[in-house]
């Protein structure tokens, strides 16, 4: 019984949990955003061999670590559903690939633009650009595989286990620039060592890897209160909502 | 004026710059409002719904109650 009650009451917690949470988040993700694009764009100096087109790092990069740590994220909530079969952590995986689908596209796309004045080349088979591939083919295998079945429980489990199996793929990515020949430079940041570049280039870089967490968790969050409000259509508190009543 | 100019091209570099921002700007963007206008929409919908299911507990919505945002 308390069982029914805690699955039943935990959306219903998040929805007013995030209506708190969400105009803050907007904030801060925008003033991040705002300031990270204004100083990579028009403070931050040139690179003295790339130029200008150097400023491309400054959305590519923190769109390649999104897209992974939003894939750990999705598999994270694909694992707690698994096994404990909470319901909103299916929600949080169903919201969270369309979302990484669309970052991972960014960061592919975003990477060739940059490729093209720096390598000369749109793209390369090499293994950094075709393991980031992969994982774009995760999250819309993903996608598929939840609206391919109708049983809905089905259709989260195996989602979930999906996602799980595509973890394999980041240590892959992390390590295909040391582990392989490739054109793709290796990581300039770390969390243990300076950054490999000066603090006019680093500062914006990390400012708007910032805003686009806050990003993500402001598009997660919206995404996943229109799948609550689907799913709990037919309890009291959703209906109290939509016709307006107050408790 | 010029040192406009020169911030818009990047020495040559413009081009690649402008499309990765303006693509950055297009994808961040539609992430917010897709989900803005599914909620519109599935509460237009259900409202809809509970409106003609009728009965007394299903009072047709004010257009100035204001659903969660």
């Amino acid at each position: 019984m308390w069982n029914w009650f805690h699955r039943l009451g935990a959306p219903k917690s998040f929805f007013e949990l995030s209506s708190k949470l969400l105009p803050w988040l907007s904030l801060l993700a925008t003033v991040f955003l705002a300031t990270g694009a204004f100083w990579g764009l028009v403070i931050a100096p040139p690179d003295y061999q790339q130029g200008d087109s150097a400023r491309i790092m400054y959305v590519h990069v923190p769109a390649s670590i999104l897209a992974q740590s939003s894939y750990l994220m999705m598999a994270t909530a694909g694992l707690v559903f698994l096994v404990w079969r909470i319901k909103l952590a299916d929600i949080a995986l169903q919201c969270a690939a369309p979302i990484g689908a669309s970052i991972t596209f960014l960061a592919l796309v975003t990477g060739a633009i940059w490729g093209k004045p720096t390598w000369g080349t749109w793209w390369v088979w090499d293994a950094r650009l075709t393991s980031t591939l992969l994982l774009f083919f995760l999250f819309v295998g993903v996608i598929a595989l939840r609206s391919a079945m109708d049983n809905r429980d089905s259709a989260g489990r195996a989602a979930a286990v999906l996602a799980l199996v595509g973890v394999v793929n980041l240590p892959i990515i992390k390590y295909s620039v040391d582990w392989w020949f490739t054109l793709h430079q290796s990581s300039s940041f770390s969390l243990t060592e300076k950054p490999a570049m000066p603090p006019e280039m680093w500062l914006p870089l990390l400012i708007m890897v910032l805003g686009f967490y806050l990003f993500f968790f402001v598009a997660w969050m919206l995404r996943i209160r229109v799948e609550i409000l689907n799913r709990e259509i037919r309890t009291q508190w959703v209906r109290d909502k939509l016709t307006g009543a107050r408790d | 004026m010029s040192q406009f100019s020169d911030f818009i091209q990047m020495g040559g570099h413009g081009v690649f710059v402008w499309s990765c921002y303006g693509l950055t700007l297009l994808i961040l963007g539609m992430n917010i409002i897709r989900p803005l206008q599914l909620q519109r929409r599935l509460v237009q919908v259900k409202r809809r719904a509970l409106a003609q299911e009728g009965g007394a507990d299903a009072q047709i919505p004010s257009p100035l109650s204001q659903v969660e945002q």
